[in-house]
């Protein structure tokens, strides 16, 4: 007998042969001899080296198949100890399988924020589509990455040909980096990737907010332009007066887009530099001319243009939209960005509105105090200004009392899809009362039986989907679905209950377990 | 009717509690007029709001549905209706309209043919692995007939030109092996598809597709002329054996014929004796066969341990049933295609309808698994995929590549863009995976996340 050949020497020695050739190579001749002699024996064919060889092949290939043992194991992942959340139930982990692949995919938002409001752990199963989804809505991924939590940085790191960042940003609330030691927090600011030395800077503004800037003074001269916006974004958090000089520094960056970032916080500050400019520039434009024979007083005002460099400088955009002068263009950006505190030294705000809307470009100073009214939360002014116009940003901006006299105002058929009307009910507070619940009921059954919807008004139909409070969805849809309409409109209407049933399910299913 | 549904199982058929609620308004007689049921289909006229009557069919075995409403909502509210008035007793039986005939006959021979006991035209029939190039071809292969004498002459026809194609095959695999795999000739695509057509022409597709498979490898990557050998090798085992089938044991014989393109009928596998499990739907995979989408479903049997592999198809731009899906369990009876290996099956009779596989099927060792693939291989060497559920953590190899660990060892897993999804599941714990033994390794299909089942996509 001679010595045993193993099947994986027999099968390079066929594998030599089959690539030269027969013809070259010669036939196989006899079965190497090997614990597979036996299973060789009867292909051996002397006629014909080729089709020998491939006998052999196929007996030598199936039997390594079928004799496969299992194979060594490479180093094994450190598994995940920290779970900390609770399993997502099944039919909301299957509901968001459905949104994912498309149905009603704009209610995503609405049920990973269910999921973080219970402390579920989003099922994993669709972790991956989720982060995929950030890509093309990177507005999302604040959202996914609290809803995911710890399975999200060490996948990252278990699988880094993801490029999902790196695992610090992930952590809630920067909680890993707070357990990092000094050293270690050095390391990471001096050799950390951007999105490492973002976590570390949003980290110490929760708590050392002088220190994150002196780092941030000291950094940004040497980062790219695009890094450079990114890690002055960090100021938005705990964002104070201390911030400013940094910020009018940076509005003489040579980036456009840490000008535009520096620009975005200085406007979230309620009194800087920068306000009294525009304060400044806004009182230049404006005088109050007393009324000669009516004795009603006018406003006067001196349009600018072209801008100056300090107007640009300030991020006053000088590109004005066709048919608007860059006058008023510019006229709109300053007052919406003055303090409308600035203004009572001119009148008292209901004369001012009164001027303004008597005055030809009216609307355009309506609608730039509306802006200032909304980011500055002026009640006052939002209620002095909704006379004038309903402009749907001034819904925020309203008080309790104001907002539940707009929301009955507005729950009427013709009222109700409009973008003020949605606009205030998604204000109006929590929960309805039986008044409003009912009337809205009303006027969505009142604008399908008067005709007031068609398949135009489908994104109006879903965006009020979206913001009715839950308990309504149901009644509403149970409402619709008896009223006999003619098609187009019953398609609407069906679609439409299908976003509020489903809707509906959607809430019930992740509603605390107390409640049901 | 024996197997009248409850009114919440037609309320279960409802794709929203709108089109349920929209349904019960619809479901009174006076609203209806030439209904009628038998044992597969429930038809009538709506008279609604609009001036033509809507005209609704459902087939209770697919379950399907045609309703000449403008609604998108599948099923509508009237398909939904109508069972709802047949579920409380108000359709009576009656004999199919033409319209309604002809719509359930296309159904039935659409979906997986549970009723095969309905006398309908001979079905274009599907050879096990593969569909065949193009619906012509398909057709031609199709119906063996065997009643007719035209149609015996036929397939003495089709058995010489098979015969001849297989030979001519083999002449062009030993002739490559004469010349060596390094020749620039065995590179190239339209060597490959030649040979393929050529196969066609032999009417023997499955083997043409099989050929078509091999030509993906060719080029693919370091050593793969090796990979391109091992298959060419199986081509011959099949050309050798499928040119003298009678000198092989019966079973064999079949699973010879089915990898070469011959057909079997569905009513003589629905004439077989089934096996009646709770069949967990454990997996699914699409592949592109040609210009045709193949979707094989792997069923595992809860009681018998037995697989069922359920084949359906698609050409472009057709979708695939979505029946059964993955993750649920069905009660039915199973019958299976002849051969040494018998995997590939239709569902006959459904005794209950599908459920939410809560508890999933029984998983196996990674040792176990390979020995299992090895034992099928060994039944049938040119075996493609066999199917396994193994419980594992995904580790990394000690090469490149995934393998899904035990304490018995490690099973090699073919690449694929179900890692971070497999090992988001895991969390580096142990997982329950359904998938296919491939060449290149065990494919995942599918995962356990609690008590369901996720697709791995």
């Amino acid at each position: 007998m001679n010595a045993p050949v193993s099947l994986g020497a027999a099968w390079a020695e066929l594998v030599s042969t089959a690539l030269l050739g027969t013809d070259r190579r010669g036939a196989p001749g006899r079965p190497a001899p090997s614990a597979g002699a036996d299973l060789l024996a009867p292909f051996a064919r002397a006629i014909d080296p080729a089709g020998s060889l491939l006998d052999q092949v196929s007996a030598v290939h199936a039997a390594r198949r079928a004799g496969a043992r299992p194979a060594a194991v490479g180093p094994r992942l450190c598994p995940l100890t920290v779970w900390a959340r609770v399993p997502c139930p099944t039919p909301a982990a299957r509901r968001l399988g459905v949104v994912l692949a498309g149905r009603h995919g704009d209610l995503l938002p609405e049920l990973l924020a269910l999921l973080v409001h219970r402390g579920l752990a989003v099922p994993p199963e669709h972790l991956c589509a989720l982060m995929d989804r950030t890509r093309a809505e990177p507005g999302l991924q604040a959202l996914v990455v609290q809803a995911a939590g710890p399975v999200l940085p060490w996948l990252a790191d278990a699988l880094p040909q993801l490029g999902w960042s790196s695992p610090s940003v992930f952590v809630d609330g920067g909680r890993d980096i707070a357990a990092l030691d000094v050293a270690r927090r050095e390391e990471l600011w001096s050799h950390g990737s951007v999105t490492d030395r973002l976590a570390l800077l949003r980290h110490l503004r929760a708590v050392e907010p002088a220190d994150a800037r002196a780092r941030l003074v000291q950094t940004l001269g040497s980062e790219r332009a695009e890094h450079r916006a990114v890690l002055l974004g960090a100021l938005g958090q705990g964002l104070g007066p201390d911030d400013e000089p940094l910020l009018e520094r940076a509005l003489d960056d040579r980036s456009a887009v840490v000008r535009a970032t520096a620009v975005g916080l200085l406007r979230r500050l309620d009194q800087s530099q920068w306000t009294d400019r525009m304060a400044a520039r806004a009182r230049a434009m404006v005088r109050v001319e007393p009324g000669v024979g009516d004795g009603v007083d006018r406003l006067d005002i001196t349009l600018v243009a072209p801008l100056p460099a300090a107007w640009e400088r300030d991020g006053i955009d000088a590109a004005a939209p066709r048919g608007v002068s860059i006058g008023v263009h510019a006229l709109r950006q300053v007052f919406a960005a003055t303090p409308l505190a600035a203004w009572t030294a001119l009148a008292d705000p209901p004369t001012l509105v009164a001027m303004a809307s008597a005055h030809e470009l009216g609307p355009v100073l309506i609608a730039a105090w509306a802006e200032a009214a909304a980011s500055q939360r002026d009640a006052r002014w939002a209620r002095l200004l909704l006379e004038e116009a309903e402009i749907p940003a001034l819904a925020a901006a309203l008080d309790e009392e104001a907002l539940s006299a707009a929301a009955a105002r507005v729950a009427r058929p013709e009222q109700l899809l409009t973008p003020f009307g949605l606009a205030v009910l998604g204000a109006a507070p929590r929960p309805w009362p039986q008044e409003l619940a009912h009337a809205v009921t009303a006027a969505v059954v009142g604008a399908f039986i008067e005709r007031r919807v068609g398949r135009h008004s489908a994104p109006l139909l879903r965006r009020m989907g979206r913001l009715l409070p839950p308990e309504q969805l149901e009644p509403i849809a149970e409402e619709l679905s008896m009223l006999g309409l003619p098609p187009p409109l019953d398609g609407v209407r069906d679609e439409l209950c299908d976003l509020l049933v489903f809707r509906a399910a959607m809430v019930r299913e992740l509603a605390p377990a107390e409640a049901t | 009717m024996t197997d009248r549904w409850s009114t919440a199982e037609v309320l279960a058929l409802a794709p929203d509690a709108a089109v349920g609620l929209a349904a019960h308004g619809l479901a009174t007689p006076s609203a209806w007029s030439d209904v009628g049921c038998d044992d597969i289909g429930v038809w009538g006229l709506y008279r609604g709001t609009s001036a033509e009557p809507y005209d609704v069919v459902v087939d209770r075995i697919g379950p399907a549905w045609r309703c000449s409403c403008p609604s998108r909502k599948i099923p509508c509210k009237h398909a939904v209706g109508l069972l709802l008035l047949w579920a409380e007793g108000n359709v009576p039986s009656a004999v199919r309209p033409a319209n309604v005939r002809a719509w359930l006959a296309a159904q039935q021979r659409r979906a997986a043919p549970s009723s095969g006991r309905e006398a309908e035209p001979e079905l274009p029939l599907v050879p096990a692995e593969a569909p065949g190039p193009a619906p012509a071809t398909r057709e031609e292969v199709g119906g063996p007939a065997p009643r007719e004498r035209a149609g015996d002459r036929r397939a003495d026809d089709r058995a010489s030109r098979v015969r001849a194609g297989l030979a001519e095959l083999d002449l062009w695999l030993t002739d490559q092996v004469r010349r060596g795999l390094t020749s620039a000739e065995l590179a190239r695509a339209d060597t490959w598809e030649g040979v393929a057509s050529r196969l066609v022409d032999a009417q023997a597709p499955a083997l043409a597709n099989r050929v078509r498979r091999v030509a993906e490898l060719v080029g693919g990557g370091v050593g793969w002329q090796e990979r391109v050998l091992a298959e060419m090798a199986g081509l011959h085992a099949l050309a050798v054996a499928g040119a003298a089938p009678s000198r092989l044991d019966d079973d064999l014989a079949v699973s010879v014929r089915t990898a070469v393109g011959w057909a079997v009928s569905k009513e003589e596998v629905l004439a077989g004796t089934p096996v009646t499990d709770d069949w967990h739907v454990v997996a699914r995979s699409d592949t592109d066969e040609h210009r045709i989408i193949v979707r094989r479903t792997w069923l595992l049997g809860r009681r018998t341990g037995r697989w069922g592999l359920l084949l359906s198809f698609a050409a472009f731009g057709q979708s695939l049933a979505g029946f059964p899906a993955v993750g649920t369990l069905l009660h039915a009876d199973l019958h299976h295609f002849p051969g040494r290996l018998p995997i590939r099956a239709l569902v006959g009779r459904q005794h209950e309808p599908a459920v939410a596989d809560v508890d999933g099927p029984a998983a196996s060792s990674v040792a176990a698994t390979l020995a299992d693939h090895g034992w099928a291989v060994a039944q049938e060497p040119w075996l493609e995929r066999w199917p396994g559920v193994v419980r594992g953590t995904p580790a990394r190899a000690t090469g490149p590549g995934w393998v899904l660990a035990d304490e018995s060892g490690g099973l090699a897993l073919a690449p694929g863009a179900y890692l971070p999804t497999l090992l988001a599941v895991s969390g580096g714990g142990p997982v329950v995976v359904a998938g296919e033994h491939r060449a290149n390794g065990f494919a995942p299909l599918a995962v356990r996340v609690e008590d369901r089942a996720a697709v791995l996509a």
